[in-house]
């Protein structure tokens, strides 16, 4: 019996190569197989870790516009931080940022006329409404930008909204 | 062993290599047999997860849509004011006035006699309001884009646990809106939005305070316009872990404080007409 086995043995065994290649289909085959597995894990992590920060940004965010703020010179340079409140997620943390809406000047929509006088009479008017309307909008209009971060991945998730000054008041007197 | 005359010097297989190999073979397949089941339960319990988490936003969803659609004549215009008005209008106030105050659903006319429907809130979780979001299924159906909406918390009765035993619940009413009968809501068709809720609570945004107030009538006509509003759930998520969502939601109305149209109206006729454009904002 043992004779027999090891004279077996010593017949023929496999190959190199039938070896490498039956090694390299199973290892094509595991591969796959944690590759699904793993990725089916991460991509349900990473939709219930972005809803969750998505929901958080949106509360953020209209928690912003429903409030009455006051804007002054100095929101823009004031941001306002802090950390979520709510049992579960408390590793998360907000930045508001407001901006103020900037609208482009006349000439730079419009580019330079050199034609004649009646033309540029007529631009003269349109640049003052124009002014006019873009100091009003500028008055009213801010920028907003919400920023969810969870400290401790530090996965991160913006949202940018316009919010109007409630107390601002308009020029209407457009006579020139 | 196979001494046939063709194969003399080949020999097979012995027994105990056959056994072997089989014993080889056999232990690859357990091992690929339970890679491919963990990846399938995997697969199944992922999805099963984010069913759960699924479920609880398609149910914020539909309740964001409800409510920014959220309707109020006031949202546009202001109250009639009998005050300012004159005698012979007095007179038609006094007579609609009687009409609305035995009204179920709307309790006063605004500034253009539109009825001013009002919001309830008789319990924290549960919210009645009139809105714009439905939408006609039947064409010639009696129904417009308006509906009466309830959403109430229930008890669960397929609830195995006293834990989360409680659903969100959606009742409509689309038909006969304008009609001054009080609401039969037990008679309506429960739309069960999400099980396994534990609390439910509803807080009204008040302007006038800058705060968040659970109780509608503290508010300043807070009973006929919401400004905002935000609902704080707790409920068993996957895995019936304790969770809690918080939400806040906007009605699509811009907050926008309407001109006294009567300081317009009795104002006496001067040269120049007063300018539309003078207001705020």
């Amino acid at each position: 019996m043992v004779k027999r086995i090891i004279s077996a043995h010593s017949q023929s065994g496999f190959t190199l190569v039938e070896v490498m290649i039956a090694m390299a289909i199973f290892a094509v085959y595991v591969t796959a197989i944690v590759l699904t597995q793993t990725t089916n894990v991460n991509d349900s992590a990473r939709m219930a870790e972005d809803l969750k920060l998505h929901n958080l940004a949106e509360l953020k965010m209209n928690e912003t516009l429903i409030a009455d703020l006051k804007f002054t010179n100095a929101t823009e340079n004031d941001p306002e931080s802090g950390a979520f409140e709510i049992e579960g997620f408390k590793n998360y943390k907000y930045l508001v940022e407001f901006k103020k809406l900037e609208l482009p000047e006349f000439e730079a929509i419009m580019g330079k006329s050199e034609e004649d006088n009646a033309q540029q009479e007529v631009d003269v008017l349109k640049k003052t409404v124009y002014t006019k309307m873009k100091k009003n909008i500028e008055k009213i209009i801010w920028q907003v930008k919400v920023t969810v971060t969870n400290s401790l991945t530090g996965a991160k998730y913006e949202l940018n909204s316009w919010v109007n000054d409630k107390n601002a008041r308009i020029d209407t007197n457009f006579s020139i | 062993m196979m001494n046939s005359q063709k194969y003399r010097y080949s020999s097979g297989f012995t027994l105990l290599e056959v056994l072997i190999a089989l014993s080889i073979i056999s232990l690859i397949m357990l091992t690929v047999i339970n890679f491919t089941q963990s990846t399938q339960d995997t697969a199944e319990r992922v999805t099963a997860e984010d069913k759960e988490l699924l479920q609880i936003e398609t149910a914020m969803s539909r309740l964001e849509w409800d409510i920014s659609h959220i309707y109020s004549p006031l949202y546009f215009s202001h109250k009639m004011d009998p005050t300012q008005m004159s005698e012979g209008e007095g007179v038609i106030y006094n007579d609609l006035i009687q009409k609305y105050s035995k009204n179920q659903r709307f309790n006063f006319i605004s500034y253009d006699a539109l009825p001013i429907p009002f919001f309830q809130n008789p319990e924290k979780s549960e919210f009645i309001f009139l809105t714009q979001s439905n939408r006609r299924k039947f064409q010639d159906i009696k129904q417009s884009h308006f509906a009466w909406i309830r959403y109430s918390l229930k008890t669960d009765e397929n609830s195995e646990t006293k834990d989360g035993n409680k659903m969100l619940v959606r009742n409509v009413l689309a038909d006969d809106i304008f009609s001054d009968q009080k609401i039969e809501w037990d008679d309506l068709k429960d739309q069960v939005l999400m099980r396994k809720i534990n609390k439910l609570k509803f807080e009204f945004w008040d302007k006038k305070n800058q705060k968040w107030r659970d109780n509608l009538d503290i508010i300043e006509d807070g009973k006929n316009k919401a400004l905002g509003i935000r609902i704080t759930m707790e409920y068993l998520g996957p895995d019936n872990i304790e969770s809690i969502a918080v939400r806040i939601f906007r009605p699509l109305f811009p907050d926008f404080t309407p001109e006294n149209m009567y300081k317009f109206l009795n104002a006496k006729p001067e040269p120049a007409a007063p300018p539309a454009g003078s207001g705020n904002q």
